[in-house]
């Protein structure tokens, strides 16, 4: 591992936490990953980020004292995972503690290279390094969930709770052109220290909702680059429902005053409940957990074919102590010290989603 | 069908807390759900008023009323429903209700394909359930007695739990409890005696010689077809656990040691390990071994997080926690992978047997 390599590009994640990426030189689909991490926000070059991502150049080479788990190799606190597409292409990812204490992962196919004109491995890196950085978050005491954030006009952090497919983004494309109220990041969040942060990761901006958003937000998907809409085709052909695309967000924060838990039911009226804290927690990190077994776990798990997921829990079978040990455990306990004592479940018809609706609801509970 | 003395084991030991029933529609569905037959025939069929559980194949799917919708997933807060799920030529639908109340009831309808994959999925989180709920953990490991002490391997899949376990058979000291699952219940180790399991590779040569040749026919075809297909396709042999193993077979043993085994790519160590890190490892090792389902578990549990299936993990932790209290001796033990060779065998009983 070499230490004293200076990353090409490195981001300042909101001073949580910074992440540095280091890139095969000279290839015209670079562009295309950087606008991946573009969303990190370039603030200045950074020696030493506390996470490295090295893509391409490289031989892996398992240490000798690892265990394996389906393919899987474990190497302390860290892994490496060797997964097939389609029995044509073949990647490891290999992730581990560096010497700085940070996290240092490698990508490249197998055998050594990146073919930087396959998609799906562009795919592969953007899929394999968020559980790392999730993972980093949670140690430093940020909860990385699966939600919506928005910022009220009085400037008070409102969390949206609620599986994929619900129609977060619809009600925030709509909070946001009708009330003027702020994106605090869209797919994943972090909370954590009572207050929210946006995880500039990815958007639930599919093509088809960007279609009935208005000319604003189409005139906006058109500077989308080319990978962005390459990975939108290879999930919607691969998946039931895509939901990758890069997107511009504000940098803020807001005091988490609100979380509202979402759900679809068959009652012909909309209903709002108050809930305790800990049930909050609980359908949050649900939520946030069916959603990496959605988007890591194949439908049919296999020896064969292994997952993304299945190395982190492996690893944390190994080693609680390890690179993802506990992180499910650690997701709850930030939670509950940033949740407010009181949340809300909205529970709705499943009929059309009426975002003015539910803004309306959301006005009666004091949001 | 004959009761058979494999099937009389659970029913008497554990059978005051859980009883079900499999019901097949058709002979089509009970032809091509023989994986589930083989799965629990060595149970045994009980009396309807006792059931835990009652899965049913073939008939019609009952979609719950009231039901939230996520991900495709119909949650109810006793009903989880899968309709219409597919994947590579696999159909099914399914339902499973119940969940908080004491008897669970699951419906499943499927193509022949789909019967396949339905197979392990619900039958085994039946019995997951209900043996949380019976306060009997089931546990992904292999269990052997040897000199009167029983012997709980926990691993990974492919591992070598039934290797190890045919090996110490191969000693003359052993007994086999169960191959791949095992209840824990309070300072004892119950069989759950199904075949599923054993190929011709990981029966040990005692064993072997005692085999009919059609059984044994069997149990080659099913191993070379594990082989052909890299692991995909088991092929499922009629042969129960007692007729394969004969009288190593013994329902019961005194829970007194835990291996936990991890394939590893250095040399064999040992190290004593703890409760906390065994519950731990049992738990993963658990999770990891049945992730389909964890889908509409997580779906149901973040629609009630505080319901059976949002709890189950902490609770099935906590149950292994308390029955590992009565383990004398927990062992973490790291062999190189690949085949349990006769040395990695040795080390295993000398580590296992070192004060």
């Amino acid at each position: 591992m070499q230490s004293d390599e200076r990353p090409a590009h490195s981001y300042d994640f909101h001073k949580i936490l910074t992440a540095g990426i280091v890139l095969p030189p000279g290839s015209r689909r670079l562009t295309d990953l950087e606008n991946y991490f573009r969303s990190y926000e370039v603030k200045n070059l950074i020696t030493e980020p506390e996470v490295i991502f090295e893509i391409g150049d490289y031989e892996p080479s398992p240490p000798s004292d690892s265990a394996s788990f389906d393919r899987m190799v474990i190497v302390g606190k860290g892994y490496v995972s060797y997964r097939d597409t389609d029995g044509t292409t073949s990647w490891v990812l290999e992730a581990s503690e560096s010497s700085g204490g940070g996290i240092r992962a490698r990508f490249c196919q197998k055998g050594g290279g990146f073919d930087r004109l396959l998609a799906r491995n562009l795919f592969a890196v953007a899929f394999g390094f968020r559980p790392l950085l999730e993972v980093c978050m949670s140690n430093r005491n940020w909860a990385s969930l699966h939600g919506l954030g928005l910022r009220t006009s009085s400037d008070q952090g409102l969390l949206l709770v609620a599986p994929g497919g619900f129609g977060k983004t619809t009600i925030a494309m709509k909070a946001i052109l009708d009330s003027g109220w702020r994106y605090l990041g869209d797919e994943r969040v972090l909370v954590g220290q009572k207050s929210l942060r946006s995880m500039l990761v990815q958007t639930g901006l599919f093509e088809w909702k960007i279609r009935n958003l208005g000319q604003e937000w189409i005139s906006g998907a058109k500077k989308y680059p080319a990978f962005v809409r390459m990975m939108l085709q290879a999930r919607r052909s691969n998946c039931a429902e895509g939901q990758t695309a890069t997107k511009s967000h504000s940098s803020e924060n807001a005091p988490l005053s609100n979380v509202v838990i979402l759900s679809h039911s068959n009652l012909q009226s909309p209903k709002i409940e108050e809930i305790s804290a800990e049930e909050a927690v609980a359908s949050a990190v649900w939520n946030t957990y069916g959603e990496f077994l959605r988007t890591y776990v194949y439908m049919i798990p296999s020896k064969s074919k292994p997952s993304l997921f299945r190395p982190i829990a492996a690893s944390a079978m190994i080693n609680e102590k390890s690179l993802f040990g506990g992180h499910l455990e650690r997701l709850e306990r930030i939670c509950m010290d940033s949740f407010p004592s009181s949340c809300f479940r909205l529970t709705l018809p499943k009929s059309e989603l009426d975002a003015s609706r539910i803004l309306k609801l959301l006005r009666d509970i004091g949001v | 069908m004959a009761r058979r003395n494999t099937s009389r084991i659970l029913t008497k030991r554990v059978g005051d807390k859980m009883r079900f029933r499999i019901r097949f529609s058709s002979v089509w569905t009970r032809i091509v759900g023989s994986t589930i037959a083989h799965h629990v025939e060595s149970f045994d069929e009980c009396a309807d008023r006792e059931l835990d559980f009652d899965v049913r194949f073939g008939g019609k799917i009952e979609v719950p009323e009231d039901c939230t919708d996520i991900d495709g997933t119909l949650v109810a807060k006793d009903t989880i429903a899968e309709i219409n799920r597919s994947y590579k030529g696999a159909r099914w639908s399914y339902s499973m209700s119940g969940l908080d109340s004491d008897k669970l009831v699951c419906d499943v309808s499927a193509n022949a394909l789909g019967y396949r994959y339905m197979a392990g999925t619900l039958v085994y989180l039946s019995f997951l359930l209900s043996s949380v709920r019976a306060g009997i953990p089931l546990v992904h490991a292999s269990a052997i007695e040897i000199d009167e002490r029983g012997t709980v391997i926990s691993a990974r899949g492919g591992a070598g739990k039934t290797t190890l376990a045919m090996k110490a058979v191969d000693r003359g000291s052993g007994r086999i409890v169960s191959d791949n699952y095992v209840f824990l219940d309070q300072g004892r180790a119950l069989s759950y005696p199904a075949p599923l399991n054993l190929f011709s590779y990981n029966i040990s040569d005692s064993v072997k010689r005692t085999l009919k040749q059609s059984t044994r026919l069997e149990l080659m075809a099913k191993a070379a077809l594990y082989r052909i297909t890299l692991g995909k396709v088991k092929l499922f042999i009629t042969p129960t656990m007692r007729e394969i193993l004969g009288d190593i077979v013994v329902p019961e043993a005194r829970t007194s040691r835990l291996i936990l085994l991890i394939p590893t790519r250095s040399i064999a160590s040992a190290e004593e390990s703890d409760i906390e890190y065994a519950a731990d490892f049992i738990t993963w090792n658990q999770r990891l071994e049945n992730s389909l389902y964890e889908r509409a578990l997580a779906a149901h549990a973040y629609q009630f997080p505080q319901g059976a299936l949002g709890t189950l993990w902490s609770r099935y932790r906590g149950l292994v926690k308390e029955r590992l209290r009565g383990f004398e001796k927990i062992t973490l033990m790291r062999i190189p992978e690949g085949p349990i060779t006769n040395e990695i065998a040795e080390f295993v009983w000398r580590a296992m047997n070192a004060e």
